[in-house]
């Protein structure tokens, strides 16, 4: 039975263990000889496929950096940018893969290459300093560059929470560069930071061997057909390793000739790594058009430093409109009046009514609108009320005369009609009552007698009637009292005094009268 | 006929007294026995007669891989040993030893060792891996953990009976195990050192 728990007494190193053990290894030594070929054939399969790869993923890194530049419409930097990584990862030996997407992010964050490397210097020096990882502190100074200072906290600069947000970017940035000088210079010195960079170093090389390889492989035409080339051999890495072994040895040692040149030691290869410039000027002076990058990159910062102080004082106006408009209220006799109201004893609908006021005044539509509704519900609960006022229509007032436009037209139709129509020639009175007549009453005019001078009685006798009888010529006089005026002079007084008998309100009266609205 | 004799450890030595001087063998496994037989007696007496839990408990006709509670055999299992043991993986051997034999006295005297709240759970669907908890019940292993007496820490390790019994124990039978293990070498070598040894028959 398998023994599954036990305490054990009086144990003692067996010496027949250690010897069985030695011959065993004695016995493999002869073995590995024989599986020595193999196993390095192995491990250069493996050194080669993982160089493919990181070859492969550092193009394609390099890439979206370039890409990224691009689209910021600063593609004449891209050779400085990649100058510029690779001499900051001679300096800091940090990783390019790690220092291109940093860049990037910072890139397009502020859009300015300059600021982007002094940001990012920033970040080496925080990220040595404080033990966090590069992508997670240039998050965070990318942030901070447009205010967002919350994840700043951990970095602890002595700030509280007001003070982070209260200072600028520039400040922020001063203090950890403070706080922080020498970290990265302190950290490659230590174990951890020697280790680093062998690691670094070793990473490189399998990049470069990666290159070498796909150049190989294309046998001329190039990585892409090498890329091709070594698919297919890929495949075959898991079988037939010595087969593969003997292809790649031979390959192995025509890229040690490409890499190494002459035969030079490694080491010597990688101390030759070309200087780099330290703070800001990375880029090599080599290159003629560092000047006008600069003077690019100044034109740019003036013009974003120009963007800001507009913006802030375009911000400090209205901020110091609001101010004013706020402070006037409180000298706003009607906004007084209505708070004074309000302080009283009203009504519910009164007070409501006097919200209102004060909401309209204070330009505050919102507030206005809900109680406008509130106060047209109060009055008609089943909403009839609302619905109609909100039917009227938008906020142009009619013309409140307008109606009269069309009662003048109207009037004046019905008044030509009157004038155009002809009188008869003679005139028919109206007959005379039978009772009248019963009682004596001659016929005259307007008793249904023709209107002349034969038809009517004498005035000697019946002198009310004023007609004079007798023959000869017929002589009428008229008496006017008043004035005589043409047709469309009395037309016009008419209409004057149609459209003043409408109109309320003297001033508006007046300026008819007067002509103002002419 | 004088043999030369190479002692290179625990088994060495019991076979040459074995072959040489079998009275030494015999007065060794004696004492040992003496010494460990209270701490098995007593880890015998810490099992429970019934389980402690009643879903441990035996069952008719039960096809589960999970051994039910049964306190004969985790007596049963319960001894000790005073012959030298098989050489680990590390090349040591012991003199004696106590043993707790059976699948359930193990599961009785471990339980809660490695996870004193059970295994963590992934249930039916999760990894394959022993180092997880495949049951219906996310919290059987803690509930069957705190079913159980605590553990009993001792300098050879914890558990809830052997370890149990050599905590009480405090070192006496390991001192008096050591002791008649050098007395026996000593007086081997002595007798080496007085004649040669020759092989009993």
């Amino acid at each position: 039975m398998t023994v599954r728990e036990e305490i054990v007494i009086g144990s003692k190193a067996d010496t027949r263990g250690f010897k069985q053990a030695e011959t065993a290894a004695n016995k493999l030594a002869k073995s590995v000889k024989a599986i020595g070929a193999s196993y390095l054939a192995y491990k250069t399969v493996a050194f080669f496929k993982d160089s493919a790869k990181a070859f492969a993923d550092d193009q394609l890194a390099a890439t979206r950096l370039s890409n990224a530049v691009k689209n910021l419409g600063l593609e004449f930097a891209n050779p400085y940018i990649t100058d510029y990584i690779a001499n900051l990862e001679q300096t800091s030996k940090v990783a390019d893969d790690l220092l291109r997407p940093a860049f990037q992010r910072l890139l397009q964050q502020t859009g300015s290459v300059a600021k982007s490397q002094d940001i990012l210097n920033t970040s080496i020096e925080v990220s040595r300093g404080s033990g966090l990882d590069l992508a997670n502190v240039t998050e965070d100074l990318a942030r901070a560059y447009y205010g967002n200072t919350k994840s700043l906290k951990k970095y602890s600069l002595g700030l509280t929470d007001a003070e982070l947000k209260a200072k600028s970017f520039s400040e922020i940035q001063d203090i950890l560069n403070k706080k922080f000088a020498g970290s990265s210079a302190a950290y490659l010195n230590t174990y951890a930071g020697q280790i680093s960079t062998l690691a670094l170093s070793f990473n490189n090389l399998k990049e470069k061997a990666g290159e070498a390889f796909f150049t190989l492989a294309g046998g001329g035409s190039g990585a892409g057909k090498g890329a091709q080339n070594l698919s297919y051999l890929v495949d075959a890495f898991g079988v037939g390793l010595v087969e593969s072994a003997k292809l790649l040895s031979n390959a192995a040692s025509a890229f040690g000739q490409a890499y190494f040149g002459v035969a030079k030691p490694l080491n010597e290869q990688l101390q030759n790594a070309p200087a780099a410039k330290p703070g800001q000027e990375l880029f090599r002076k080599s290159m003629s058009n560092d000047a006008w990058l600069k003077k690019l990159e100044k034109q740019q910062a003036d013009l974003y430093k120009q963007q800001m102080a507009s913006l802030k004082a375009i911000t400090a106006e209205q901020k110091r409109q609001a101010a004013l408009k706020k402070a006037g209220t409180v000298f706003d006799k009607d906004q007084a009046n209505l708070i004074a109201a309000l302080k009283g004893k009203l009504s519910a609908d009164d007070k409501l009514r006097a919200e209102a006021q004060l909401a309209l005044l204070n330009e505050n539509d919102v507030l206005a609108t809900q109680l406008t509704k509130q106060i047209l519900m109060a009055q008609d609960q089943s909403g009839k009320l609302y619905q109609y006022f909100l039917s009227i229509g938008d906020a142009k007032i009619k013309n409140p005369f307008e109606f009269l436009d069309q009662w003048l037209v109207d009037f004046q139709k019905k008044l030509n009609e009157t004038l155009q129509t002809k009188p008869s020639a003679t005139y028919v009175p109206a007959s005379m009552s039978a009772d009248i007549a019963a009682i004596g009453v001659k016929a005259g005019y307007g008793a249904g007698v023709p209107m002349t001078i034969s038809g009517q009685y004498s005035n000697v006798e019946y002198p009310s009637y004023g007609m004079q009888t007798g023959g000869g010529d017929t002589v009428i006089n008229v008496q006017v009292q008043g004035n005589i005026i043409r047709e469309q002079e009395l037309i016009n007084q008419v209409l004057a005094g149609a459209q003043l008998s409408s109109l309320s309100g003297s001033p508006s009266q007046i300026g008819r009268i007067a002509g103002m609205f002419g | 006929m004088a043999v030369k004799i190479e002692i290179r450890g625990n088994a060495d030595l019991r076979k040459a007294m074995r072959r040489f001087t079998p009275d030494l063998e015999k007065a060794l496994k004696k004492e040992i026995g003496a010494a460990l037989r209270p701490v098995v007696t007593q880890a015998r007496g810490f099992v429970p007669q019934q389980s402690p839990m009643s879903g441990w408990a035996g069952r008719s006709f039960s096809e589960g891989q999970f051994p039910t509670y049964s306190a004969s055999t985790i007596v049963k299992g319960i001894t000790y040993k005073t012959t030298p043991s098989k050489i680990n993986e590390n090349g040591f051997s012991s003199m004696a030893s106590i043993q707790n034999k059976s699948r359930v006295g193990a599961i009785y005297e471990s339980a809660g060792r490695a996870n004193p709240d059970g295994q963590p759970w992934v249930g039916r669907k999760g990894s394959a891996s022993h180092k997880f908890s495949h049951s219906n019940n996310p919290t059987a292993g803690k509930t069957f953990i705190h079913n159980l007496p605590p553990l009993v820490s001792s300098l050879k390790g914890r558990g809830r009976l052997i370890y149990r019994a050599w905590a009480n124990n405090q070192g006496k039978a390991e001192g008096a195990t050591m002791k008649a293990i050098d007395k026996a070498l000593s007086q081997f070598e002595a007798r080496q050192a007085q004649a040669p040894l020759v092989k009993v028959a």
